[in-house]
C-alpha cells in the first residue's frame, strides 16, 4: 500500500558566463566543474538505474542560461580542453603518488572519473549535456521544467510588467527550442512569488510552480493541508510547497547527511595543498589557486586534521543514508495520513549543484533513494503533473509573496548592499519598452540588431545571481562588474540609436560575448 | 475545513527558517580570478521623474526616487531650502507613514510592518502646510506573516478536468446578480457561464462548497 508520494525536485542553474576573448577564464570554470561533478555523474547514474530496471521520477529545472551555455559551441570546445587538462593532471598525480597506499588509488580514482566523463560526454551525450536530459524527458522518467529567462528576481522586476512577461516568454521559447516541447512547470527564480504573477504564468501555459512553505501557509486563505497537497492560484496554476523537514536532512552541512565524517572533504584540494610550481599549470593562469577537483581527504572531523578518503566506504554509507531518508519519509507520511483525507505528498527541492559538487556522494545517495523506493513499494516517487492527474481537485489559495532565501522574503536580493542596481534595471526596462514600441515596425535590420542586443544586455543584467553574490560577498567584484557591464552596454547601444551612429565593431563584440538567446528579436518585449 | 489544519500548518512551518538557500551551492562553486580588466561607467542619474516602492520583508520596504530638473523648476522647488515629502498610503487612502528628503535623487528603507495590504508611495511638496502630490509610485501587495484560515464561504476548491478548468466558487449558486459591484457582476456572469458549460460537458463536474471529494 502506498503511504505517500515523494516529489524530488532539483534546480539546475548557473549564470550565463562567456568570455570569448580569453583562452582561460576562471569564472567559466563554474560551468565546467558543474558538468563534471554534478550533471554527468547524475545522468550516468540515472542511466544505470534504467539499465537495472529501477523506476524513478525526477523533476529538474534547467534554467535557460544554463541550457544556453550547455548548447554553446565555444564553451563546449573549452570544456573539452578542460577535461584534457584534468586528465593530464591526473596522469601526473598517478605518477607523483606512486607507492603511497592512500593517495595513489585516489589519484587513479579521480583520473578515471575525468576519463569516463569524457567518454560519456562524447558518447552517450554526443557532446551536449542536454542530450542526456532530453533522453529521460522523452522517456517520461524526468520532468524538465523551465525558469526565468535569465533567473531574474521577478517580484522586483515587476514594476515593469513587460519585464516579467518577457522573462517568462523567452524561458518558454528557449525550453521549447532546447527540449522540443513547451514546459509544463517552472522553477520561479529563487522561488520568489509576488501577488498576480500567476496570471502571467497561466498566460504562458505554465501548469505548476514551486514555492516555499509560508507562501501557502500564510496564503489567502491558508492552505488547509499545509504543504502536503498542492493548491491552485486564482489563475489556475498549481503551487507546490517545499517540505522543510526532508530538505533539511539533505541541505544541512552539520546535521544533514553530507556532513558524515566518511564523506569527501570539499575544501582540501591539491590546488591549494601542493607546491606552487607543480600545480601552476592547472590553476588560474594569473597564479590564483583554485579547486582542481582532486580532493584526497575525508571530512574526518571538525579540526584541520584530515584522513585519506575512501570512495568505497563512502559509497556504502550512501546506502545507509538512503535507507534512513526512506524510513523518515515513511514515518512522516504515516503521520500526515492520519491528519488528511488523502494520500500525502512531500516535495523536496534542492539545488542540483549540491549533488556532486559540494556533496560529492550526492548523486549516489539520490539513486540509492530511488532504489529504496523501488524495493520497498511503500512510497511512490512522482512528478507534480502526475500528482495533479491523480488529484485534480485542490484548494484555491492566493500565495503569499515569498522566496526561499534567508528569512523567506526578498532580503537577500534587495538590501543596503545591492539596492543600487534596481534603479538602473528598472530604467532599462522602461527604455526597452519605449524603444521597442517606437521602432516596432522598423525594416532596418541594423537598428533591429542594436535593439535586440539591448534586450540581451537587459536580460543578463536582470540575473538574480549578481545581487545574490553581492550579498554573500562571494565573487563580489565579478558580480558588480557584470551588472555594470550590462548597464553600460545597454546605454552605449541606446546611444547608437539616439545619435544614429552604429558602431558595428562594438555591436559585434557585444553580440559575440553576450550571445544568449540567438533566436530572440527585440519585439518580444512588446508581444510577450 | 480540515480539523487538523493547525497541525498540518505547524508541521509545514517547522524547521522552515533553520536553513535556506542563503547557503546556495553557487557559493562554493564560484571563485574569482584577477580584478576585471574593464571598468564600466554607468549613469549617475537619468533626469526622469521616478518613484518606486519595493518589498524587502514583512517589516522593511525600499523606496527610491528621482525628481527631474524640469519638475523641480516647474514646481518651484529649491531643495537647498525646500523639502520633498513622501507619504505611504494603503489602497483605501489611509496614511501609514511619511518621511522627508532634501535630495532630488535618493533612497529610503522604511522599517515598519504593513500587513497583507496594497500600498503606494506619493511624493509631493507642502504649500501652506498642505501636501500637494507631484506623482506616485507603483503599488505593491505586502507580505502576510500569519495564518489566514478561511471561513466556510471563503474556502474554495478547484478541479482540473480534461482541460485546465476555471475556479468554481463555493458561493456561486447563491450569488444574486444586480446587487453587486460591476466587477463582481462581471465575474459572476463569467463563472455562471463557465458552470453551465462544465455541467453540459462534464457530468462529473461539481460545485465545490468547501468539501473535498477526491
Amino acid at each position: 500500500m502506498i503511504k505517500g508520494y515523494w516529489v524530488p525536485v532539483l534546480h539546475s542553474h548557473l549564470p550565463f558566463v562567456k568570455h570569448p576573448k580569453y583562452e582561460n577564464f576562471l569564472e567559466e570554470h563554474w560551468l565546467f566543474e558543474a558538468i563534471t561533478e554534478c550533471y554527468i555523474p547524475l545522468l550516468k547514474r540515472l542511466k544505470g538505474l534504467e539499465d537495472e530496471g529501477v523506476d524513478f521520477r525526477l523533476t529538474i529545472s534547467m534554467t535557460p542560461p544554463l541550457a544556453e551555455m550547455l548548447d554553446d559551441d565555444h564553451l563546449m570546445d573549452k570544456y573539452q580542453k578542460y577535461l584534457d587538462k584534468q586528465i593530464e593532471l591526473g596522469n601526473k598525480e598517478v605518477e607523483r603518488t606512486k607507492g603511497d597506499e592512500h593517495f595513489h588509488p585516489l589519484a587513479v580514482f579521480y583520473r578515471d572519473i575525468f576519463i569516463e566523463s569524457k567518454e560519456f560526454f562524447n558518447g552517450f551525450l554526443e557532446g551536449n549535456v542536454l542530450t542526456g536530459y532530453k533522453y529521460f524527458y522523452n522517456k517520461g522518467s524526468m520532468e524538465v521544467i523551465t525558469c526565468g529567462a535569465t533567473h531574474g528576481f521577478l517580484p522586483i522586476l515587476s514594476v515593469n510588467v513587460q519585464a516579467v512577461r518577457t522573462q517568462i516568454e523567452i524561458a518558454v521559447q528557449a525550453h521549447t527550442r532546447h527540449f522540443g516541447r513547451a514546459p509544463k512547470g517552472i522553477w520561479l527564480p529563487e522561488c520568489a512569488y509576488y501577488d498576480g504573477l500567476d496570471e502571467i504564468l497561466n498566460e504562458k501555459g505554465i501548469k505548476f510552480f514551486i514555492v516555499d512553505s509560508h507562501a501557502l501557509t500564510y496564503g489567502r486563505p491558508t492552505s488547509l493541508n499545509g504543504v502536503y497537497t498542492p493548491t491552485y492560484t486564482p489563475s489556475n496554476v498549481a503551487a507546490f510547497g517545499r517540505d522543510a523537514l526532508s530538505s533539511k536532512q539533505v541541505w544541512s552541512s552539520k546535521e544533514g547527511y553530507p556532513g558524515d565524517i566518511n564523506y569527501r572533504d570539499f575544501y582540501r584540494d591539491i590546488g591549494y595543498d601542493l607546491d606552487f610550481d607543480y600545480i601552476k599549470p592547472y590553476i588560474n593562469p594569473d597564479g590564483v589557486r583554485v579547486f582542481t577537483g582532486y580532493k584526497y581527504h575525508k571530512i574526518t572531523g571538525e579540526t584541520d586534521y584530515k584522513e585519506a578518503y575512501n570512495p568505497g566506504i563512502a559509497k556504502e554509507i550512501t546506502k545507509g543514508h538512503a535507507a534512513d531518508f526512506h524510513f523518515h519519509r515513511e514515518k512522516q507520511m504515516e503521520h500526515l495520513s492520519s491528519l488528511m483525507d488523502r494520500t500525502p505528498m512531500v516535495v523536496s527541492p534542492y539545488d542540483a549543484e549540491l549533488f556532486g559538487h559540494w556533496w560529492f556522494e550526492g548523486p549516489e545517495f539520490l539513486c540509492n533513494m530511488f532504489r529504496e523506493i523501488h524495493k520497498n513499494g511503500t512510497l511512490k516517487v512522482i512528478t507534480p503533473i502526475e500528482y495533479l492527474n491523480m488529484y485534480p481537485k485542490n484548494q484555491v489559495v492566493n500565495p503569499n509573496p515569498s522566496s526561499w532565501g534567508d528569512k523567506g522574503y526578498y532580503d537577500v536580493w534587495l538590501n543596503e548592499g545591492n539596492a543600487w542596481i534596481y534603479r538602473h534595471l528598472h530604467e532599462m526596462a522602461d527604455v526597452m519598452q519605449e524603444y521597442a514600441q517606437k521602432h516596432f515596425h522598423t525594416n532596418d535590420s541594423n537598428l533591429s540588431r542594436v535593439l535586440t542586443q539591448m534586450l540581451r544586455e537587459l536580460l543578463l543584467g536582470q540575473s538574480s545571481d549578481w545581487a545574490f553574490l553581492m550579498t554573500t560577498a562571494t565573487a563580489t567584484e565579478y558580480s558588480v562588474n557584470r551588472t555594470k557591464e550590462h548597464i553600460s552596454n545597454f546605454n552605449e547601444l541606446k546611444g547608437m540609436i539616439d545619435y544614429n551612429n552604429i558602431d558595428f565593431a562594438k555591436l559585434k563584440e557585444f553580440e559575440e560575448k553576450n550571445s544568449i538567446f540567438a533566436f530572440i528579436n527585440f519585439k518580444i518585449f512588446i508581444t510577450s | 475545513m480540515n480539523p487538523n489544519t493547525n497541525e498540518l500548518v505547524k508541521s509545514s512551518m517547522e524547521l522552515e527558517n533553520s536553513f535556506s538557500s542563503s547557503s546556495h551551492v553557487i557559493d562554493t562553486l564560484v571563485s574569482e580570478g584577477e580584478p576585471p580588466a574593464t571598468i564600466y561607467s554607468i549613469p549617475d542619474r537619468y533626469n526622469k521623474d521616478t518613484l518606486r516602492v519595493l518589498l524587502v520583508n514583512t517589516k522593511k520596504y525600499y523606496v527610491y526616487w528621482e525628481i527631474s530638473d524640469k519638475t523641480l523648476e516647474e514646481q518651484g522647488l529649491d531643495l537647498n531650502k525646500d523639502k520633498l515629502y513622501f507619504k505611504v498610503s494603503s489602497k483605501d487612502g489611509a496614511e501609514l507613514f511619511e518621511f522627508t528628503s532634501s535630495f532630488a535623487l535618493g533612497e529610503y528603507f522604511i522599517k515598519l510592518q504593513f500587513e497583507n495590504m496594497k500600498i503606494v508611495v506619493s511624493v509631493g511638496k507642502k504649500v501652506d502646510d498642505k501636501f500637494e502630490e507631484l506623482f506616485n509610485s507603483n503599488k505593491v501587495h505586502t507580505f502576510s506573516s500569519k495564518m489566514n484560515l478561511p471561513s466556510k464561504e471563503d474556502e474554495l476548491w478547484a478541479k482540473r478536468n480534461l482541460s485546465w478548468t476555471e475556479i468554481v466558487r463555493s458561493t456561486m449558486k447563491e450569488a444574486v446578480l444586480g446587487t453587486s459591484s460591476a466587477e463582481q457582476v462581471k465575474e459572476l456572469e463569467r463563472l455562471r457561464h463557465f458552470t453551465q458549460m462544465e455541467e453540459e460537458k462534464l457530468s462529473s463536474s461539481t460545485i465545490h462548497k468547501g468539501i473535498k471529494n477526491d
